[in-house]
């Protein structure tokens, strides 16, 4: 069966949709894009036909590479479960490796919140590269940064203050683009306004179509 | 050329944020609270009459303020 044409370039993005991860989410596109890949996450497309599964089962197809991160397996309130999606899914991922020969040359990282929490939800990926990010965005660069590193072994890397640093100029230059955009028809508060709401609406295909031509400017 | 702007980021430190400015790796200064670091960013933007951008966790742009001939004035 032939491979999707940017099977090399595809990263699986395996993570939790809450509104805390969100703003991980963002630096993760943006670190993958910045590299040279393509994120592919569930986000992507919203075909209400597909069901949730298959979509998932397609996008782990198309991709070498995949990040699942596993930083909601533990409940943080009472009544509140504890997240299965992202485990379920590497799941997924891992079997198609493991079973599959025409896909053992897939690769993942693993993360988590702090260090070791894996371990007491989910004891069997020990030996798994697995790194923790203390949902902290500079350090979620410094993990993926290393992994591009180590494991698709990239050479010349830019370091991870960097990275995040142009993430900053990139965010801060879309919001310039869309201000501009709405000052031709509104004063500078308006403008302002107008510019923050477009960006947060924004869709993660929006988003990546926008860190795909800044990468490219 | 304009001048570098200023920017309230997440820092280092969980929970924590810094003042830096735009293009650079290093932070200016670090702080506990992201009220103080808007405080020092404003005080600071002020001081060099040029803008400041408070950016939220996700990076995305929270506000921005023109403390010295504004790139984009009001029209009129």
């Amino acid at each position: 069966m032939a491979k999707h044409e940017n099977y090399d370039k595809n990263v699986f993005i395996n993570c939790p949709f809450d509104d805390k991860y969100f703003n991980l989410l963002q630096t993760l596109v943006f670190t993958i894009c910045y590299y040279g890949f393509f994120p592919r996450i569930s986000l992507e497309s919203s075909d209400s036909g597909q069901p949730r599964l298959e979509k998932i089962v397609q996008l782990i197809n198309e991709s070498k590479y995949s990040i699942h991160d596993l930083s909601r397996l533990q409940s943080k309130a009472a009544n509140e479960y504890y997240r299965l999606n992202m485990p379920f899914e590497l799941g997924i991922d891992y079997g198609l490796r493991r079973f599959n020969p025409e896909f053992s040359d897939k690769r993942s990282l693993i993360l988590e919140t702090e260090r070791y929490d894996y371990m007491k939800a989910l004891s069997d990926i020990n030996g798994f590269d697995i790194k923790n990010h203390e949902d902290i965005p500079i350090k979620l660069v410094e993990c993926v940064r290393a992994w591009f590193s180590e494991t698709l072994k990239l050479k010349n890397l830019n370091g991870s203050k960097k990275v995040y640093s142009d993430f900053i100029d990139f965010n801060t230059e879309l919001f310039q683009q869309k201000m501009i955009k709405y000052l031709s028809d509104h004063n500078t508060t308006q403008a302002e306004r107008f510019a923050r709401n477009e960006i947060e609406e924004m869709t993660i295909p929006e988003y990546i179509s926008e860190i795909q031509k800044w990468n490219t400017r | 050329m304009s001048k570098r702007s200023n920017h309230v980021v997440p820092s280092e430190k969980k929970g924590g944020w810094a003042v830096k400015k735009s293009g650079s790796a290093r932070a200016s200064k670090s702080f506990d609270k992201k009220e103080d670091a808007e405080k020092y960013g404003r005080e600071l933007s002020r001081k060099e009459q040029t803008e400041l951008y408070i950016h939220k966790k996700d990076g995305r742009i929270q506000e921005r303020s023109s403390y010295g001939k504004d790139p984009f004035p009001p029209k009129g």
